[in-house]
């Protein structure tokens, strides 16, 4: 009787005491759990910010983590933007909630660190090109069933993902309009998708060789990603005069 | 046949024999002192690149050279065109330094030599014409020692005041008489001197010589003038009457009270017969000469009653005021000042053993790993205390000897903080930093090294404070610190803590100092103790300045006489000396201000400002500083406010020096270029045709800039020729195809749908030839609608009927080949599938190429798109006619730049290669320039972030704009070479250009908005060329 009350009183203290240390049970909590290791960061050692970073976005079990992650890999680029910057803003491609952001983190990995590899512009492997010169013919002659079987053969579609956009203002309008098309039906009357097509298609078979003109009308003219170095809090998110952890946030030594 | 210095060095057969000639300046025209400094650095920096530019013969040509630059350099004084280039201005102190070593006993005195002279020439005589005479040539023969007094003094002064011109006539005119010369002389004597010093050679090396000895003659001559002498007389007189009254009355005798009366009485007597003759006496000649001008006729002007005198015009023709009633300046037997005394032996012993100091740091380190960071007592931790006390203690009797060592052991201390846990160690540490209360007090150290301590202990603890590395922990200790040795706190971004904090500590000191001299418990050397502290601590000359000019207001406001010679009046002019009057740097303005701040300081007594005055006044080397600006020893606050507005006004301005090494225009091509400009700005950028062109257009402005840059008018035209062409041309030129070819047009009255209506009408074979030759009838038919275009390609490539194909295959072939419906019906029926040799051969015909291969469906699609294209007006065109525009432009001024290669490529390479190459050459150019420090990023950092943009770059116009930061960077550098003062306008538009490539929406603007930020930058680097000399 006795060891049942006991049970009885124990009993809700200790799911309480669990639910508290539970993973996932509180933001605050789980930062909480880095702070020793974090008190001892020193911004004289910068790799120590990079590898504990590594450390919490492997183990982040929620976003309070994963912020924390990016706050270190940042601290870490700032701090040796010569050393470690390049591998810190990789590490942060990772945390990047779209495309265009991790392409932002990519390029500014390069700038911060990169030697200079070579990007390569819209290329397309000959059978996949005939094939999608096929349902742009064929698109623009109105058939819009044939046009979508041509996508099928030999990657088109894929080819067209890329081109998409200066096709038909993106690859999906493209597929519709092909869908939408009435066997028998009459040519494409828009003149501008008309030139578009033919456009496109020199462009893409006259390759890395293309005209300015024709380049532009393929690769468009998307401003050259770049980064401000001089700007520490715009490129690491992070001010690296407070790299000391103290109190549960960063810090400055005054 | 050997060949010639000239030819090995410079690759021409000889120096020309002029001086512009050799130095390669154009025969004509104004020269500037900045001009003359870079032609002779360009020269001797291309000697010095040679293999043997060490040689002998090398040094041999450089002086030469150096030489020719000097002469130039001289007449350019003389004439008054400007400032003096420093660099010319330190050569010049070279030469002062090795004359002065020549002139040791025994070498420059030789008897042997024809100029030697005995003994100072008499005062009276001067050189004038009629010395000059002595030579076969004007100026030939004479030397230095040839100058009398007066000539070195007025020598003197014209090159300060920048020739003869208002200011140096003006000050000649108030000595000249102290001299015996007459004005109406002076200006016959400056004729004399002027030759002297552009066709003479006995000046040369010896100019330093003549300033020194001016600048004794002007502060030690008596230059006692007739008003002063008088005042002298009287005084001795009152001097002497008091005297005699003093013994009559002390006597009190009935025979001195006689003569006492009847000395009052004569007195009483004389004053009643002077007052007579004032109230009541004849006018004389006063009132004949108020009726003479009461007679004069009415209307007269008065330049024709009284004409000037030839010497109240300076060269210019400028009339020279009339000289003002001046203070006489404080006069000291020698001119006051002093030289430091070196650095004493013991100091240097100390600091040559500076590595000690770090070594025995480290070690501090490891013994304080091993107590566990804490100094509790220990035996580890007691060792670690001996090691930094003594470390630090020593470092801080020698840190300003001790060069690089400084920052070492600064940055040890540092490491000997991070090793240190828990806040009573890192107090205890702080407190062994030396330079506190009790930490001076000990010891029997001379004054000047208890202020080095002082100093290098504010520095370190504010290096610590500052630093953001070093945990709040340490950093709050070191603040504490700072606080217990009442020392200001740094907060903030500081760019050198400890020169900020040492240099502040100094300042601090320098009242105490100033007094200790006064009481005699201070000397001259600590002084230049003191001075050496500053000058080791101080990373910028505005840190050196501030410290100057603290011990000038120490000195002023110290109680001490100022106006006898002594140290004090030495420490004065001693940093006076050591500030910027020249108006050239930022830092000047804190002088100008701290002058004013002194004038109107009620707490000075004006005679401190008199004394400080006259020592501006007869420091020569502060050219813009005349007798004018000297206060007098009785001036009110009025006097002084006035003097401070005029000591404002006479201050140089740092614009009147900023175009010193500017590329100068002539007022027509600079026009030419403001209008290019304007134009340029207002160009309409609404889409990426606009920017491209906008981008040529600024390019080739940029040729112009090149061209004015290397005096190449042609080429600078021809840039400029560039804006005017592109901007004429009519809309359609842009989008028209370049092949010129005009494309088929349909019939007119056939409406799209009559072939294809008869080609279903009748399937008979003779019926379809029948409709195929009435497509061959249409009248001007070129193309077909849309509808007959796809039937016609379609049957003429697979109709079933051979003759009927065939013959539809000539029709289109013969008619409308030309026709852009007819090649993209051709283009779709492809699509179809594999046709046969006859349709290859059809198609490779319509489309004007040869279509081979198994694959010639591939072939024929490439060759009738590209024949579709070229048949268009498009934007395409447009964008392939500014890219060559680009790429013309671009590699032009590549070429300008010395890619002679690049130019032949002219449009029909690509855009971003020709621009690579751009890129190229001026990083070429920029790497033979020479930079303080790398501006605004070392070449090694513009190549890797150009290489980074490179391999992000994916389209052409980002491969375009990948390139032009570099081409913005090497601008940057290129102009802030020739200008350094430039640099923090240059920094601001290469940081604006940075945020707008940033925040640009398209690649084609980040490309314009590069070129057009470089183009400002080479706008700075222009200035309009006088037209008349400024100043006087």
């Amino acid at each position: 009787m006795v060891r049942m009350l006991r049970f009885l009183l124990v009993a809700p203290l200790a799911i309480a005491l669990l639910a508290l240390h539970a993973p996932g049970s509180s933001p605050s909590s789980h930062r909480g759990r880095w702070d020793e290791r974090l008190a001892r960061l020193d911004p004289v050692r910068p790799l120590d910010y990079l590898e504990l970073g590594e450390e919490v976005a492997d183990a982040a079990e929620n976003e309070a983590e994963r912020r924390l992650a990016r706050e270190l890999f940042g601290l870490a680029g700032a701090l040796d933007t010569q050393r470690l910057g390049r591998s810190a803003m990789l590490a942060l491609a990772q945390f990047a909630a779209n495309d265009e952001e991790r392409a932002r983190a990519l390029a500014a990995a390069e700038l911060t660190g990169g030697r200079g590899g070579t990007a390569r512009g819209v290329r397309a492997e000959p059978a996949q090109l005939e094939a999608l010169s096929r349902a742009i013919s064929f698109h623009r002659r109105g058939d819009g069933r044939r046009a979508l079987g041509a996508l099928k053969q030999d990657g088109a579609d894929a080819l067209l993902d890329v081109v998409g956009e200066a096709l038909a203002g993106g690859a999906d309008v493209f597929r519709e309009e092909c869908r939408s098309m009435r066997a028998g039906g009459p040519a494409l009357a828009d003149a501008d998708a008309v030139g578009r097509g033919i456009y496109v298609e020199l462009a893409l078979r006259q390759g890395e060789l293309r005209s300015p003109g024709l380049d532009l009308v393929l690769e468009g003219d998307a401003p050259l990603l770049e980064i401000d170095l001089a700007d520490p809090i715009g490129t690491w998110g992070v001010d690296p005069s407070r790299p000391w952890w103290r109190g549960g946030k960063w810090s400055g030594n005054e | 046949m050997s060949m010639t210095p000239e030819k090995r060095f410079l690759g021409i057969d000889r120096l020309p024999s002029s001086d512009r000639g050799a130095l390669g300046l154009p025969e004509d025209g104004q020269l500037r002192s900045g001009q003359v400094e870079a032609a002779l650095e360009q020269l001797v920096d291309i000697i010095a690149r040679h293999p043997l530019g060490g040689s002998a013969e090398a040094k041999r040509l450089a002086a030469r050279l150096e030489h020719s630059a000097d002469r130039l350099q001289a007449e350019i004084a003389l004439a008054g065109k400007g400032p003096l280039h420093p660099a010319a201005a330190r050569r010049a102190a070279r030469r002062l330094q090795a004359s002065s070593a020549d002139a040791a006993p025994g070498t420059s005195a030789s008897p042997a030599s024809p100029f030697a002279a005995p003994s100072a020439p008499a005062r009276p005589a001067v050189v004038a014409p009629a010395a000059l005479g002595r030579g076969t040539g004007a100026g030939v023969g004479l030397t230095a020692d040839d100058l009398t007094d007066f000539d070195r003094v007025a020598l003197a002064v014209l090159v300060v005041s920048g020739g003869w011109n208002a200011t140096s006539a003006k000050r000649l005119a108030t000595i000249a008489g102290e001299y015996g010369v007459a004005v109406a002389d002076l200006e016959k004597i400056v004729l004399g001197l002027t030759q002297f010093l552009s066709e003479g050679e006995g000046l040369r090396g010896a100019m330093g010589e003549v300033g020194e000895s001016a600048r004794t003659t002007w502060m030690a001559s008596p230059r006692q003038g007739r008003v002063d002498a008088a005042e002298n007389a009287v005084e001795r007189v009152f001097s002497r009457i008091n005297d005699v009254l003093r013994d009559e009355v002390g006597g009190g005798s009935d025979a001195a009270r006689m003569r006492l009366t009847v000395i009052f009485t004569l007195f009483a007597l004389s004053w009643v017969a002077a007052l007579g003759y004032i109230f009541f006496g004849s006018s004389g000649k006063g009132d004949a000469a108020e009726d003479a001008a009461s007679r004069a006729p009415v209307g007269v002007a008065v330049s024709e009653v009284a004409p000037p005198a030839r010497g109240d015009v300076d060269a210019n023709g400028a009339s020279v005021a009339p000289i003002d009633a001046l203070a006489a300046p404080a006069k000291f037997p020698r001119p006051p000042g002093f030289t430091p005394s070196p650095t004493p032996p013991a100091v240097i012993e100390s600091a040559s053993a500076a590595a000690g100091w770090i070594a025995d740091l480290e070690e501090a380190v490891r013994a304080l790993d091993a107590s566990k960071g804490r100094f509790d007592g220990g035996s580890d931790a007691e060792r670690a205390t001996a090691l930094v006390s003594g470390a630090l203690a020593r470092a801080a009797d020698a840190w300003p000897a001790a060069g690089g060592y400084r920052a070492d052991a600064v940055r040890a201390l540092g490491a000997v903080a991070r090793a240190s846990l828990g806040a009573d160690s890192l107090r205890r540490l702080m407190r062994l930093v030396p330079g506190s209360s009790a930490d001076v007090a000990l010891g029997t150290r001379p004054a000047w090294q208890r202020v080095w301590r002082q100093a290098f202990g504010a520095g370190c603890l504010a290096s610590i404070v500052v630093d953001p590395t070093f945990s709040p922990e340490i950093a709050a200790a070191a603040r504490e610190e700072l606080r217990q040795r009442n020392l200001p706190i740094p907060r903030g971004k500081v760019a050198d803590p400890f020169g900020t904090a040492a240099v502040g500590a100094l300042v601090a000191t320098a009242p105490a100092l100033a007094e200790q001299i006064v009481f005699g418990s201070s000397s001259l050397d600590d002084v230049a103790r003191w001075n050496e502290a500053v000058r080791a601590a101080a990373s910028t000359p505005r840190m050196r300045i501030d410290a100057a000019i603290a011990g000038i207001d120490a000195v002023l406001r110290a109680p001490g006489a100022l106006d006898k010679p002594g140290p004090l009046v030495d420490t004065l002019a001693f940093f006076i000396r050591a500030l910027d009057f020249t108006g050239r740097g930022a830092e000047s303005e804190s002088v100008r201000g701290a002058l004013a701040t002194w004038l109107l300081d009620k707490n000075i007594p004006p005679t401190r400002i008199w004394v400080l005055t006259s020592l501006l006044d007869a420091d020569l080397g502060i050219a813009w500083y005349g007798p004018d600006l000297v206060l007098a020893t009785n001036a009110g606050d009025d006097a002084r406010a006035d003097l401070a507005e005029r000591l404002d006004r006479a201050f140089p301005r740092l614009t009147t020096t900023i175009a010193g090494e500017a590329v100068l225009l002539d007022p027509e091509p600079y026009q030419a270029w403001r209008l290019a400009l304007d134009e340029v700005w207002s160009l309409e950028s609404g889409n990426e045709v606009e920017r491209l062109r906008n981008a040529a257009i600024a390019l080739g402005v940029m040729r112009a800039y090149r061209g004015h840059e290397r005096g190449d008018a042609r080429s600078a035209q021809s840039g400029l020729l560039v804006l005017e062409e592109v901007l004429s041309r009519e809309p359609e030129e842009w989008i028209s195809p370049p092949a010129g070819v005009r494309p088929g047009l349909p019939a007119s009255g056939v409406s799209d749908g009559t072939f294809d209506a008869e080609w279903r009408a009748n399937s008979s074979a003779a019926a379809r030839l029948e409709a195929v030759r009435n497509l061959r009838a249409r009248p001007a038919a070129g193309d077909l609608g849309p509808r007959d275009a796809q039937v016609a390609a379609r049957e003429a490539l697979r109709a079933s009927a051979a003759d009927v194909r065939q013959e539809l295959c000539a029709v289109l072939m013969d008619r409308y080949s030309n026709g852009p419906e007819v090649l993209r019906a051709l283009l779709d029926a492809l699509a179809e599938g594999r046709g046969n040799e006859e349709a290859r051969l059809f198609i490779g015909t319509m489309a004007d190429a040869t279509v081979a291969g198994g694959d010639w469906i591939a072939d024929a699609r490439r060759a009738l798109l590209t024949k579709i294209v070229s048949l268009e007006d498009s934007a395409a065109n447009a964008v392939d006619l500014a890219c060559a525009d680009i790429a013309e432009q671009a590699s032009a001024l590549a070429a300008a730049f010395g890619r002679m290669d690049a130019g032949a490529a002219g449009s029909a390479a690509r855009p971003e290669r020709v621009l690579a190459t751009l890129g190229d050459a001026m990083r070429d150019e920029a790497a033979t320039r020479f930079l303080a420090e790398p501006f605004p990023a070392p070449v090694e950092e513009i190549e890797r972030l150009r290489n980074a943009r490179r391999s992000l770059a994916r389209s052409v116009t980002q491969r375009m704009a990948a390139e032009t930061p570099a081409i913005l960077d090497y601008a940057a550098m290129l102009v802030a070479s020739r200008q350094p003062s430039l640099q923090s306008r240059i920094a601001e538009i290469v940081a604006a250009a940075r945020a707008l490539r940033a925040a640009a929406p398209s690649a084609s603007d980040q490309l314009m908005g590069d070129l057009y930020s470089a183009l400002s930058i080479l706008d700075l680097g222009l200035a309009p060329k006088p037209t008349e000399r400024a100043g006087g």
